[in-house]
Formats: C-alpha cells, structure tokens, sequence
C-alpha cells in the first residue's frame, strides 16, 4: 500500500516536472512571450517640466560663448608695423652682409686648400682656386640677383594690391560716409524747419495779441475825440484832431516797434537753429571721420597682416632655395673649371684638387650656414617676441576674461547635464513603472521603426503632466 | 505454496515500480538541472554598455588601424556570451530604458583576461527584433544622386552667399541668409523628403512580413536580432524609389 501511494506520488511528481519542462522549454523565443515596449526618450525630454530649464541654460551657454568668440584678436599698430618691417629689413641687410662674409671665408678655405696640393703648378693652382671662386661666386650671385628679382616684385605687388583694396574700400567707405552726412543734413534740417515754422506762428501769434490789447486800450480815448470831432468848432476841431493824429501816431509806432522786435527775435531764432543745425553736422561729420578712420585702420592693419606674412613665407622659403642652390652653384663652378684647365694640368689633379676644395667648402659652408641661420633665428625670435611683449599686455587683460568664460561655460555645461540626468532618470522611473504594472519585460528607446510593440511615450507623458 | 510464491511477487513488483520510478525522477531531474544550468531560465534579452567596453585599456591604447579587429572581437564576445546564456539578441545600453538584464561586467572580465574564446556553434538568433544598416541604404544610387545634387547645391549657394553678403551690413546679410536657407529647406522637402517617406514605408512593409516587434539600428545591436537590411535594399530595387 505505501508503494503503491509512493509510486502514485512519484508519477505525479513525474508529469509536474515534464509539464514543468514543457512549459519552460524555450520560454522568451516568441515573441508573444516576451513583452517589449518602445519609448521616444527625446520627445519625453522635450516634454518634461525641467527642459524649459534645459533651454535657459543653452541660451546662457550661447551668449556666453559669443562673447567669449567676439573677442577680436588685437593687431599690431601701424607704427608698431613699421618697426616691425624696419627691424626685419635690418635683418635682411645683416643676412646679405653674412652672405658676403661667407663668400670670404670660402675664399679663405679655397687658399688653405692651395697649400695642400703639391703635383700642380702653384701659379695654375692659384689660377684654378681663383676661377672656381669666381665661377661658385657668379654661379650663386646670379641666383641671389633671380631671387632678389623676384621677392622685389612681389613686395611691389603685394604693396600695390594692398593700396589697390585699400583705396576700394575708403572710397565704399566715404560714399557710405557722405550718404549718412546728407541723411543727417536732410533730417536736422527738416528738424529746423519744423521749429522755425511753429516759432514764427507763436510770434504771429504774440503780434495779433498784443494789437488787440493796443487797440482795446485806446478805444475809449479815440470814440471820446471821435465824439469831441463831431460837435466840436473849427478852433477845437484843429485840436481834437490833432490829439487824435497823436494817438494814432502813437499806436502805428509801437506796433513798428513790437513787429521790429518780433522779426528780430525771429531773425534770432532762425540763426540760432542753423548754428544747431551746423554744430550737430560738425558732430556728425566728426564721428562719421572717426568711424571710417578706425574701419580703415583695421583693415589696413589686416591687409597689412596678410601680406606681410605671406612676404614673410616667400621670404623663407626664398632663403631656403638660396641655401639649397649654394651646392648646385659649386657643382656648376666645378664643370666650368675643369672644363676650361682640361688641357693644362692633368684631369685628375684637378678632379681631385675641385673635390677636396668643393668637400672642404661644403662643410664650411654648412657650418656658416648653420650659424648664419641660427642668427636670423635669434633675429627672428627677437622680432616675435617684440610683437609678442604688444599682444601679452592686451591679451593679458583678455585672458582673465576668458578664464571666467570658461569657468562659467564648464558650470553651465554641468548644471545641462545634471538636469539632463535628472529628467532621463524620470523618465525611467515613469517606465519602469507602467513595465512592472503591465508585465513589459523590456522597455527600449531609439528605436528606428516600431511595428507592434507597445508605445509608452504617451503614458509616460501624461505622467510627467498629470 | 502458491500463496506464498503470490505473495512474494505482489509483495516485489511494487518495489520494482518504486525502484523504476524513483530513477526516472533522478534523470529527469538532472536534465531539468542541465536545462537550467544551460540558461533557459534567463531571459533571452541582454544588453552592454558599449561606451564602458570602449574605455578598456586595449581599446584605447589601439592604433585606429586596428579598431575593427577589437571591434570585430567585442561582436564576437558577445555572440559566445550569447550561446553561453541563450541569448537572441544583446542590445547596447543606450537604447535600453528599463527591464533587459546589464551583462557589461561579465563581458569585460572576458575581454580583459585576453584568452582566446573555446569554439562555439553559432547560436540561434530571435526574429522578433529587426536590424537596420542606414548605412548601407544611403548608399543606394538614387540616395547618392540626390544627396550629391543638394551637396552641390548647398556648396554653390554657400560660395554666393559668402560673395555676396561680403559688404552688407548683419541684418541684411541675415535676410539674405534666410533667403538662401528657405531654398535648400525648399529642395529638401521637395526632392529628399519624399524619398525617405517611401524608403520608410517598405521598411515597415518588411518589418511586417518578417512578424518583427521593432527595428533597431544595426549600430546599436551587438549581437542577434533579424537584419532586415538585405530584404529592404531589394525591395528598393525592385519597387524603385
């Protein structure tokens, strides 16, 4: 019996497990099994109460960086310019003066060599030394007159397409300029013209007034004698008259005056608008100067900026193909020798005494070389660092600026990616949520395209606004 | 005697069915304790934080000539970690919000002890997911013509605009940088919008016949899921765009 009871246990055990089984066989590989919602995180972020704080901190992020970037670089003045090409022009007759020691010093090297050869005449030797400087010299002078040639024309071009721009660019300013004069002249004088119309009105005005009081005034007196005229004798009559003439001679001379008065102070007024009008043209006129001055300046301060550097890189690499050419111009001055005492002394004496002389010249020539450059470096560093000592202190008080700038954009840029945070963690919370509520196993965001999953973005929305 | 004989084969045949049965339960057991171990328990779901794979010192420390081999060989971790926990499909992190079981620690153990992989069978992937190479379709001719036109196009206008706003003062050369901007949103909306409604609709045509849930962008999935790139570029080229 209790086998029996066992074994019914163990077959029941037995088909729990299977069922078991079954049911856990593979248990997320349909699709209806495993329960995914997508979310739009982006529109979410866009929805949620805090991004108006998002939005705040961008725009801030924004005017601060404009700022920062509208700080212009400072260029050199115009008289540090000229100093500045004086300077480099003093280097540049320095470097032709070392040039030309150099050639000395190659000579030098050229007659130490002489004393080295023994099986050729020293007359010949001498005359050989002495053709194949003058070959080298010619050689490498003819190149240096090329490169003189063409840096000069450069220069020039380069001058007169800056003066060319220059000029265009003053006369655009100055219509411009004239434009914006006649403008003023044509608004202040308008101006003008207003006040002085609703001046000379006030004036009428003030005559019309003061004739009524004038005439007011007298009337009683003149209907008395006009009242005395008429019932008056011929003797009283002269004298009613008379005193009637009076008042009225009176009257005629005070409204002269008062009209005298009245153009004067007209007159006055008028004046005065002009000298307005004039003082606020001058004004104008003045700080119209000014601003083409300074936009001239700065553009010549550019243009002259742009060419000196693309001067200075031609220079350079002018100075590098001289270099470059010195050992081409002793390999031309070797052919020339050789040639010309093929006939005098042996071949090999001179091959040998050319190499020796070209091998001994080579590297004296590099060493020069190399401290000749090492000097125009120095003088280089030095002209750098002239324009440099300018730049430091206008940079100087730039650079504190943007010290704060930056230390303002890195807080900005962390409080953005705090708020950032804060609002994806709620909505993740908000997901998390309606997951568990509804059984969603996952909850997925970017997706490309959602075909059948559940879409929680709207959920989540009305969350975030109940 | 018969009795007895009765007896004792009544009294046996139970014991022998107890016997029978109990070792039943023992294998059964076992399999089910190998199933499980196997990894059917877990879900088929996972993702990596690819942001954190990238940061390891072999990562880093490689010339960019030799990234896709390291990357080549992230793929195939997570492919092995796949058939090892019977994975369908592992996503990167960025794309999950909630629910899909983190194995970024694990793969970085692996990565890091730069043993080579034991040989694995490839593993089976789920369909209910769907990949997308954007890549690979705006390669397509009729997305490089247009896409070549509006570069020539945004290029000219970018060289006119410079050449004629030189001397204008900023609110004229604002307007007529809106002007320029209004025409290429213009061409935009004409010529390359359309396209990219059409190329979406026979995404989603795929993605319907296929039975996917979503699709995702083959950048974001290290391993599984159904491409469905290959279906989409034939349909484009069959349908035209």
């Amino acid at each position: 019996m209790v086998y029996k009871l066992l074994s019914l246990f163990i077959a029941l055990l037995v088909v729990v497990v299977l069922t078991a089984l079954v049911l856990h066989a593979n248990p997320k590989e349909n699709k209806n099994q495993l329960r995914v919602a997508v979310v739009d995180v982006s529109k979410l972020v866009s929805l949620h109460p805090s991004f108006v704080r998002l939005k705040e901190l961008d725009r801030e992020m924004n005017s601060w960086e404009s700022g920062r970037f509208g700080i212009a670089e400072t260029l050199l003045s115009s008289q540090e310019l000229a100093e500045w090409e004086k300077s480099e022009k003093e280097a540049e007759t320095k470097w032709e003066a070392d040039v030309h020691e150099l050639s000395l010093q190659q000579k030098k090297a050229a007659q130490s060599i002489q004393g080295k050869s023994s099986r050729v005449d020293p007359k010949e030797l001498a005359l050989i030394q002495s053709a194949l400087n003058q070959a080298y010299k010619e050689a490498l002078g003819q190149r240096m007159r090329e490169l003189d040639t063409a840096y000069t024309r450069q220069l020039t071009e380069a001058q007169k397409d800056s003066s060319q721009a220059l000029q265009a660019y003053l006369n655009e300013l100055l219509a411009f300029r004239n434009q914006r004069l006649s403008a003023r002249q044509h608004e202040l004088v308008e101006k003008a013209e207003r006040r002085l119309k609703k001046h000379a009105g006030a004036l009428q005005d003030e005559y019309v007034q003061f004739e009524k009081k004038l005439m007011g005034d007298d009337q009683s007196r003149k209907l008395d004698l006009q009242l005395k005229l008429s019932v008056a004798d011929v003797k009283e009559k002269e004298d009613v008259e008379n005193q009637l003439k009076t008042l009225e001679d009176r009257e005629e001379t005070e409204k002269g005056a008062k009209q005298d008065a009245l153009r004067q102070d007209l007159s006055q007024f008028r004046q005065q608008q002009l000298d307005e009008v004039s003082k606020s043209m001058k004004a104008t006129a003045l700080t119209l100067d000014k601003e083409v001055q300074g936009k001239m300046n700065a553009r010549r301060d550019d243009l002259f900026k742009a060419s000196r550097d693309a001067l200075k890189d031609e220079q350079n690499s002018l100075r590098l193909e001289l270099a470059d050419y010195k050992s081409k111009a002793l390999d031309i001055a070797k052919v020339q020798v050789v040639e010309r005492f093929r006939n005098r002394v042996p071949r090999s004496s001179i091959e040998n005494l050319v190499a020796s002389s070209q091998t001994q010249l080579a590297s004296r020539l590099d060493a020069d070389r190399l401290q000749i450059e090492a000097k125009l470096h120095a003088k280089e560093e030095q002209i750098l660092a002239h324009s440099e000592t300018y730049r430091k202190a206008t940079l100087a008080i730039k650079q504190g600026k943007r010290q704060i700038i930056s230390e303002v954009l890195h807080d900005l840029a962390k409080e953005k990616d705090r708020v950032l945070l804060s609002i994806r963690e709620d909505i993740m919370k908000q997901a998390q949520l309606i997951a568990k509520q509804e059984g969603i196993e996952a909850v997925l965001t970017n997706v490309a395209m959602n075909i059948n999953a559940r879409d929680l973005t709207d959920d989540i929305a009305k969350r975030l606004h109940p | 005697m018969r009795h007895e004989v009765a007896g004792s084969e009544t009294s046996n045949t139970p014991k022998m069915r107890f016997v029978g049965l109990a070792f039943l339960v023992v294998v059964i057991g076992l399999a089910s304790w190998f199933w499980f171990k196997g990894g059917h328990a877990k879900p088929s779901m996972a993702c990596v934080n690819r942001e954190a794979i990238l940061k390891l010192p072999q990562f880093k420390e490689t010339a960019p000539a030799k990234t896709k081999d390291l990357l080549q060989e992230m793929n195939k971790t997570a492919a092995y970690l796949a058939w090892q926990h019977h994975y369908s499909v592992i996503l990167d992190k960025k794309v999950v919000v909630s629910g899909v079981e983190d194995i970024t620690p694990e793969m970085q153990s692996l990565l890091l002890s730069n043993k080579p992989l034991p040989s694995f069978p490839a593993p089976k992937v789920s369909s209910f997911v769907g990949t997308l190479d954007h890549n690979a379709l705006i390669t397509l001719p009729a997305f490089r013509d247009v896409q070549s036109r509006y570069s020539s196009l945004f290029l000219n206008s970018k060289l006119e605009f410079e050449k004629k706003s030189e001397n204008l003062p900023p609110e004229q050369k604002q307007q007529l940088k809106s002007l320029y901007e209004t025409e290429l949103n213009a061409y935009r909306k004409k010529f390359i919008s359309p396209l990219f409604d059409h190329l979406e609709r026979m995404i989603k045509q795929v993605a319907l016949e296929k039975n996917l849930l979503c699709v995702i962008s083959q950048d974001d999935v290290l391993f599984g899921g159904t491409n469905i790139t290959p279906d989409v570029i034939k349909k484009v080229e069959t349908n035209g765009l």
